[in-house]
């Protein structure tokens, strides 16, 4: 009994720990540096496994080739399948992909991982890679006021960070959901307000103003919302981004 | 009468998944298109939550893996992802209430939205679409674990939050089913949930009712099989030593081991004599935090006797539905096969359908039928009268991915979660005061208590050396 709970005492003081893992952005160019710093006690590395951008479990993206710069010196490093990329307990490195700026946009899984006595401690962090020119959307829940429905607040400057800037906006709601209805949207950012139509074109209205900061979406209550049908519960529109 | 055929009834709860999350995958790979689970496209309005302006949508995992997270999912979390409007929830602050809960930029694929495909959950999968899938089993609170289990096993919880507390146990189906002549055993694969409740110890220790789930199965094939069997999974908030692997399917965990237990479970019923008059009831307490898409329903819940959290106008807590959709199954020959239920049920449909079963024309309890007045239906609304699949089909033999779980590593400090405080409290407090008792129900508990002793005692020495 009192070997069993040595050994187990033992074990707790040893078992892996993470304590710390940053990864600077979470969206960028394809081609963009980004850099990676972690904390840990156990044998380290980290796995990089790249996925087309769906949302269901989207085709892999092979091979992922990683110009990897610790230290003064930079490495090319190339991670296939189940290939690691061995880490100190302690240290920061930059990171850029080798792959055109044209290629699929993907969502990288970067997972660190230490290793001891047989134990894992993993974290494991999402980025998303875009092209010079992404589409996202910016949606804020919508509230009645009056006889129009109100979605505002502010974007998050963690998204998108300063490598894009807006290249046009356009109208969505109802595209492709029959249980929301198109409609006209009063859009307001960056001191600029306009209004989109359903199966209108884009607008460049807020061409070069940043992604972040606040937002105000509104949209009149329509006759049948008026009448019961249930109102949307979101306000979104379409962005489309260009990387500086 | 249908109901008559069923002379075992096996419960099976599970913990923290939505509907959505380990179903959702039967109408979206087509397996069953009747079930209202996820269709494609997944990025459309009537699935999307925001947060911070950007938009989510539910995502199928790559793989089963263990989360970074567990997920909130207490009163006020739950308040955020239902999002209510003027005509009730909208389903769309699940993204918002991780951001609150875990302090993280969250991923474009956050955990939250994420489900299962059929070959991630197999077991789960295969019985869903052999047989009865509830596709309107609401948990009964919009809340966590300990109010909808203790709804679960009592038909009213006079708490409202998940902590370390003495549960209140008013009411509780084991004094009912000891009052009515039932006999029922409690299958633990680790420690019971019900030592949680102070009020249970001297039944957990003095009926012969609580034992080790290894033997379940001997007990289906033994001359006097119960009539009511309690499956309990080992807990992941629960103390853990040796070779015990959770499996209750407790995010962050990964669900494999669960899926394991499940094939054990109804390997060990379908091929017991009992399973041609047997019912499986397999369910979760509540959705853990994980996106659901349809609404649950307004539901009177002071009215059912149900304590209410505090809400206050500058933070204002809806108290006034059923909670989100969770998991069911109901794996019996008396079931049709490969069919769902859209009745509505929650936890207390349980508790209905044995008060019919066990003492017909007498309900289970006041609360219990005020809530039946409010729409919850009794499982004997899915029974049929013919049997099918008295020669139960092998379950798949697919291999299961298992999946790293964190055992012990934790011991070296004090639980941060409040089911972990619960679980560490409860079997503090049986080791003090019932040490015999507890260690002869859960012989390593003791060597579980000497190991965190020394394991905080060397964490606290090492801590005050280094300062």
């Amino acid at each position: 009994m009192k070997i069993a709970y040595i050994l187990l005492l033992g074990l707790v003081a040893c078992h892996p720990r993470i304590y710390s893992y940053d990864v600077s952005a979470r969206d960028l160019g394809l081609t963009d540096s980004y850099s990676v710093s972690w904390s840990t006690r156990g044998s380290t590395y980290l796995t990089v496994h790249d996925n087309a951008m769906l949302y269901t479990t989207g085709p892999d993206v092979p091979p992922v080739v990683l110009l990897v710069s610790r230290d003064g010196r930079t490495d090319t490093v190339p991670l296939r399948g189940a290939d690691t990329l061995r880490l100190p307990e302690e240290g920061s490195l930059s990171i850029r992909n080798v792959i055109g700026a044209d290629s699929t946009p993907r969502f990288r899984y970067m997972k660190l991982v230490a290793h001891k006595y047989n134990k894992d401690s993993t974290r494991e962090t999402q980025i998303a890679f875009y092209r010079a020119e992404a589409v996202g959307a910016v949606g804020f829940i919508a509230n009645p006021s009056g006889d129009s429905l109100v979605a505002e607040g502010n974007y998050s400057a963690q998204r998108w960070g300063a490598l894009y800037r807006i290249l046009a906006v356009s109208d969505d709601m109802g595209n492709g959901d029959t249980a929301v209805l198109p409609r006209d949207v009063v859009v307001s950012h960056a001191g600029i307000s306009v209004v989109l139509h359903p199966g209108d074109g884009p607008s460049f209205v807020f061409r070069d103003t940043p992604i972040d900061g606040w937002w105000s979406i509104c949209s009149p209550i329509m006759a049948e919302e008026k009448q019961g049908r249930k109102e949307p519960s979101i306000l979104h529109i379409r962005i489309i981004v260009k990387h500086l | 009468m249908a109901i008559e055929n069923i002379k075992t009834v096996v419960l099976m709860m599970y913990e923290n998944r939505s509907f959505d999350n380990m179903l959702g995958h039967l109408s979206f790979e087509g397996l069953q298109p009747q079930a209202d689970g996820l269709t494609p496209p997944l990025n459309r309005d009537a699935y999307a939550n925001v947060h911070a302006g950007g938009m989510f949508f539910p995502f199928q995992r790559a793989a089963d893996e263990q989360l970074q997270f567990d997920l909130p999912h207490d009163y006020n979390f739950v308040a955020t992802q239902l999002s209510p409007g003027s005509d009730g929830p909208r389903m769309v602050g699940f993204i918002e209430a991780y951001a609150q809960s875990t302090g993280t930029e969250p991923n474009l694929l956050c955990d939250p939205m994420c489900f299962f495909g059929s070959k991630q959950v197999p077991v789960t999968s295969f019985l869903a679409q052999t047989f009865a899938t509830c596709d309107r089993w609401f948990c009964p609170l919009p809340t966590s674990t300990q109010p909808n289990r203790t709804v679960a096993v009592c038909g009213q919880s006079e708490i409202f939050q998940t902590k370390f507390q003495d549960i209140p146990n008013t009411g509780d189906m084991f004094a009912w089913m000891h009052a009515n002549n039932i006999d029922y055993r409690v299958y633990s694969d680790g420690l019971t949930f019900f030592a949680l409740y102070v009020g249970l110890w001297p039944t957990i220790f003095t009926s012969g009712r609580w034992r080790p789930y290894e033997t379940l199965a001997a007990d289906l094939n033994g001359p006097n099989p119960p009539q009511v069997v309690i499956v309990e999974p080992s807990f992941q908030d629960g103390p853990h030593i040796g070779p015990d692997h959770p499996n209750d399917n407790h995010p962050p965990l990964a669900v494999g081991w669960g899926e394991d237990l499940l094939r054990r479970t109804y390997q060990a019923l379908s091929t017991s004599p009992v399973w041609d008059n047997s019912l499986m009831v397999v369910y979760y307490d509540e959705h853990g935090g994980f996106y659901d898409h349809v609404t649950p329903p307004p539901f009177d819940q002071a009215g059912t006797g149900n304590a209410m959290p505090p809400s206050t106008p500058a933070a204002p807590v809806p108290y006034n539905t059923l909670g989100p959709r969770v998991p069911a199954l109901l794996v019996s020959p008396w079931v049709a096969p490969r069919t769902v239920i859209h009745d509505q049920y929650d936890h207390t449909s349980v508790l209905q359908f044995l008060a019919e079963r066990f003492t017909p024309g007498k309900p289970f309890s006041d609360n219990v039928a005020r809530r039946a007045a409010q729409g919850i239906k009794s499982l004997s609304s899915a029974l049929t009268a013919a049997a099918s699949h008295l020669t139960a089909p092998a379950p798949p033999s697919d291999p299961i991915a298992f999946s790293y779980a964190r055992i012990g590593d934790n011991i070296a400090t004090p639980p941060d979660n409040a089911m972990g405080q619960a679980f560490e409290g409860a079997a503090l407090k049986m080791l003090a005061e019932h040490p015999a008792e507890a260690e002869r129900l859960y012989p390593s508990l003791g060597l579980w208590k000497t190991a965190i002793d020394q394991a905080r005692a060397h964490n606290s020495s090492t801590t005050v050396s280094a300062t």
